[in-house]
């Protein structure tokens, strides 16, 4: 067996150098006639795919690390992003945008100065009557900053001196998947890469042995409105800088551990030989998806040791367990993943995104949010408050936030102990805490019933360069060829939001 | 090696690309003299010429592809470039070819395919041409059009000195107004050349209001919207900046309009803005370290996690993580010493130095963040580390640090943040207390 290994490849092989042969009559033609032909037509379309062996058309890859070469553009604060993306649009209303105003407008016609012609959703639209309707939760300020927070949140009004709220979000998108995926891609159609794959395509891994961009979902939430692999894909850019996403249990990585009487000794030399025939084939056909191929069986190598390793909670304190909750002890939960997170984080690994679906009460929306409140609130607060004294919020970036916000005027009937609300892109609330950001600070601010922003409105795009921009990434720089346009994750907007930056 | 290679033969391409150019042209020459003159004989010579120049322009083409290869080359020009040469080659290609079989084209499409080639070899060598040279170097010596003046303010020593009006405001005015507001071409009867003329105004009256920035004539004119018939710079002309408007902004309204107001008494914001482009002479500015990658990659091998924070400086970012240092701290922390003052953040958490190895570290004298915690360090050694000036946080976290270790640490005036927890020390001791009226923040478990 081993002369395969050590021998070259193509010349011991004769059906190999049948190919080759046969290769060679039919190269010498493509390429001589073909070939100029279709390397200037390829060069007149933008079609780099033709060549794309030679035709490097992207940035040179730095030399130390593997992100692009010249970047960071500038001195970065943040090393690393958490992202806790509460999926199905959260109510504002009822968590941290506090209008006691509507305490007295509560159950009046939504005025149609304040709503402007809006189109709603198919949703609501038909709805005869848009009462206006107050929280039924009770606020209180909180913190030396004096934030205002819902009493759903009692662990989170803990950390308010920590977050930078940002009141006035703004997106154009009012459905699911187009406001989710405008949000990761920058783009409210599918195909374009995730916040996170742009992020370890500019600036590299810090951690060679584990994924840059990992997905970590709760398994412990009410899944009414589906997430997709794409929001954390890679779009064009080359697949290895797609999100990992690791399973919701208690083994988040299937099929690490060797299978029985196999030591796994000779694993080496079986991936080596495997790379040089994927590299025969890299060879021949200069498709850059072989090189992401070989990346990904290098890193699945890798992650045999360094997977089992950050998923051994045994030697978390049961302090630690106390902390996030009880949950935390359940693999998968939303307490689990962010005490996961805050592991990931602690071996530089540069984006972990959270995903915790069911914010989406269109009606009984009382019950709904308590529920959620009770399965994220506590957890949230001692992720921050954990990776503040460890250090680790100097370089560590956090977002808390959804797609988009809910409306005022109760969606359905406003009875007296309950009401629903639809989804509302003219306002929303999210927070982000950590490097860079200031703490105990509010941003922007909605008029007094909570439908339009009145002062520093920012978009999607703002929010994204913003987060680059704590990268030491200039987001208009940041960008990609592809079909033979320059793509970036903030499109041909987005402004840096400077008012939050330390 | 092979990219090296593509380097040396793409840059053959400035120079090849007027072979192409000559054979093209003298090509047109010899046909015009072929009908003009009247020399059927010469149409050989045409045919020869522009076979001459296709091939001529294919090679050219193939250097430059090459030379956009080896990088420094990018955007819209180099595509426009990119095409236009392409084209060229395809048409003077075609050109020959309907010259060679005239009787079967006919004269007029002869003619007229000599004249796009032409046409796209132009159109080629000027972008070409802006490509190397930037894209005003045609036009910046021009008898007609606006020369550009030059943008930079007087020459200070340093950057307290700098007034806002003269050394930040003037060089925008002087850059974005001055094209049409100056002395010998006052449009609206306004110059915008000094202070003096313009506290005089415009045939509109004033331009501003001092501390009433709102009321200001020459704030509504540039934050307009820009299809507005009022806005300014007119048409055509490069907008203000939204910090240049801000600028301005804070001088009438803040700065009360006072042409002598030093720079250091605006927002911190402008401050910021401003400094890089103040004309400071001599050693203020930060010079450019070099980053020496083969250093960098040996640090790797050795287990480092080395990243560059900014080019501009140099800056690094070193974590030595706790499985690569191996009990070997002490040992790898020696191969730092070469960057020592390139190394702006450093993480050694859990990696076992000892109080000797932070004297080493305390050279380090750029260093900003600085992660120790987990290790057996204790007091006699953390002291050390008062010497680094720049260091803004501190992690101490589970070592054996005690309140009195705090004492060296309140030297660091560039402190901002101490992170202490798992150590003995209490939150109430006094040696705490007087360290956080320092305005460091202090960070214990919670």
């Amino acid at each position: 067996m081993s002369h395969h290994h050590d021998a070259p490849l193509r010349s011991s092989n004769r059906d190999l150098q049948e190919i080759e042969k046969n290769m060679d009559r039919r190269r010498f033609l493509t390429k001589t006639s073909l070939g100029l032909g279709s390397l200037a037509l390829g060069s007149l379309m933008g079609m780099e795919k033709i060549f794309a062996e030679k035709a490097q058309t992207q940035p040179l890859l730095s030399e130390t690390t593997n992100g692009l070469a010249g970047l960071p553009h500038f001195m970065p604060k943040a090393k690393r992003v958490i992202y806790l993306f509460q999926s199905g649009g959260p109510s504002q209303l009822e968590l941290y945008d506090y209008k006691p105003k509507l305490i007295d407008l509560h159950g009046q016609e939504l005025p149609d100065s304040v709503r402007d012609g809006q189109r709603l959703t198919g949703m609501s639209a038909d709805q005869s009557s848009f009462p206006m309707t107050a929280s039924a939760f009770k606020f209180s300020q909180y913190g030396q900053s004096r934030a205002w927070v819902s009493e759903l949140m009692p662990y989170t009004a803990e950390i308010v001196d920590e977050l930078c709220f940002i009141k006035s979000l703004q997106t154009g998108q009012i459905n699911h998947d187009p406001a989710i995926t405008f949000f990761q891609t920058g783009h409210q159609l599918p195909g374009r890469p995730s916040m996170g794959a742009w992020l370890s395509y500019g600036l590299g891994s810090d951690n060679q042995n584990l994924p840059s961009f990992i997905v970590l979902v709760s398994k412990n939430a009410v899944q009414d409105q589906p997430l997709y692999a794409r929001l954390w894909g890679n779009g064009f850019l080359p697949s290895q800088y797609q999100g990992i996403q690791f399973r919701s249990g208690k083994d988040p990585v299937l099929y690490l551990g060797n299978p029985e009487n196999y030591d796994g000794k000779d694993r080496r030399e079986m991936l080596d030989y495997l790379k040089s025939l994927n590299e025969v084939q890299l060879d021949t056909y200069g498709d850059p998806e072989i090189n992401a191929r070989i990346a990904q069986y290098e890193m699945a190598f890798r992650m045999q040791t360094s997977v089992p390793e950050i998923t051994d909670m045994s030697r978390e304190p049961d302090s630690v367990y106390e902390m996030y909750g009880e949950d935390s002890r359940d693999p998968g939960t939303y307490a689990a993943n962010c005490l996961l997170a805050r592991k990931l984080i602690e071996k530089d690994v540069k984006f972990v995104q959270l995903y915790h679906q069911g914010w989406d009460q269109h009606g009984n929306l009382p019950g709904g949010i308590k529920n959620q409140c009770q399965k994220t609130d506590r957890a949230t607060a001692a992720l921050i408050k954990d990776l503040k004294q460890r250090g680790l919020l100097e370089d560590t970036l956090v977002v808390w936030g959804g797609e988009f916000g809910r409306t005022v005027y109760s969606q359905g009937t406003l009875s007296p102990d309950n009401y629903g609300r639809d989804h509302h892109p003219r306002c929303f609330t999210k927070w982000m805490c950590g490097a860079g950001v200031k703490p105990g600070f509010t941003y922007g601010e909605t008029d007094d019933f909570g439908y339009n922003v009145v002062r520093d409105p920012v978009h999607v795009h703002d929010l994204q360069a913003t987060i680059l921009h704590l990268f030491g990434i200039d987001h208009e720089k940041l960008t990609y060829k592809y079909q033979g346009r320059r793509f970036r994750l903030t499109d041909v907007e987005g402004h840096v939001v400077k008012g939050i930056l330390t | 090696m092979i990219q090296d290679l593509i380097t040396f033969i793409g840059r053959f391409h400035p120079l090849w690309v007027h072979l192409p150019i000559g054979f093209l042209i003298i090509a047109v020459f010899f046909k015009a003299y072929v009908v003009l003159g009247k020399k059927p004989a010469m149409q050989e010579a045409v045919s020869f010429s522009l076979l001459l120049g296709t091939i001529s322009a294919l090679i050219a083409a193939v250097l430059g592809f090459l030379l956009s290869r080896s990088g420094g080359y990018e955007g819209d020009l180099l595509d426009i470039h990119l095409v236009a040469g392409w084209t060229t080659v395809f048409i003077s290609a075609i050109a020959w070819w309907v010259n060679k079989n005239e009787l079967r084209f006919g004269k007029r499409l002869n003619y007229a395919v000599l004249g796009f080639m032409i046409l796209a070899l132009s159109v080629t060598g000027h972008f070409g041409r802006n490509l190397t040279h930037g894209e005003d170097y045609l036009t910046a010596f021009a008898p007609f059009g606006e020369k550009q003046e030059v943008t930079k303010g007087r020459v200070l020593a340093k950057a307290e000195d700098a007034e806002v009006f003269t050394d930040v405001i003037q060089p925008v005015l002087r850059s974005k107004c001055q094209s049409c507001h100056r002395p010998g071409k006052t449009k609206g009867e306004l110059n915008l050349h000094s202070y003096e003329t313009l506290l005089k105004g415009g045939e509109n009256g004033p331009v501003f209001i001092a501390a009433d920035a709102e009321k200001s004539e020459l704030i509504r004119r540039v934050t307009l919207p820009a299809d507005h018939d009022d806005f300014m710079p007119a048409e055509g002309k490069k907008p203000l900046t939204e910090e240049e408007i801000q600028l301005l902004t804070w001088w009438i309204a803040k700065g009360n309009a006072n042409p002598k107001i030093s720079l250091m008494d605006a927002d911190e914001e402008i401050i910021a803005w401003a400094k890089p482009r103040l004309n400071i002479s001599g050693g203020e500015k930060m010079l450019a370290v070099s980053i020496d990658t083969v250093h960098l990659k040996a640090l790797e091998k050795m287990g480092f996690r080395v990243r560059v924070l900014s080019h501009e400086y140099g800056a690094l970012d070193v974590v030595l993580p706790s499985d690569a240092a191996n009990g070997q701290a002490s040992d790898l922390l020696k191969a730092l010493l070469p960057i020592k003052d390139q190394i702006y953040w450093l993480s050694l958490a859990g990696t076992g130095i000892q109080d000797a190895d932070l004297s080493q570290i305390a050279q380090f004298s750029n260093l900003q963040r600085l992660r120790v915690e987990n290790n057996p360090i204790s007091d006699s050694g953390i002291s050390a580390l008062r010497s680094l000036s720049k260091l803004e946080s501190l992690n101490l976290n589970g070592t054996k640090v005690s309140a009195a270790g705090l004492e060296p640490l309140a030297e660091i005036n560039s402190l901002k943040s101490l992170f202490l927890w798992n150590t003995t020390i209490e939150p109430q001791d006094k040696k705490v207390e007087k360290i956080s009226s320092t305005g460091v923040k202090v960070v214990f478990g919670s």
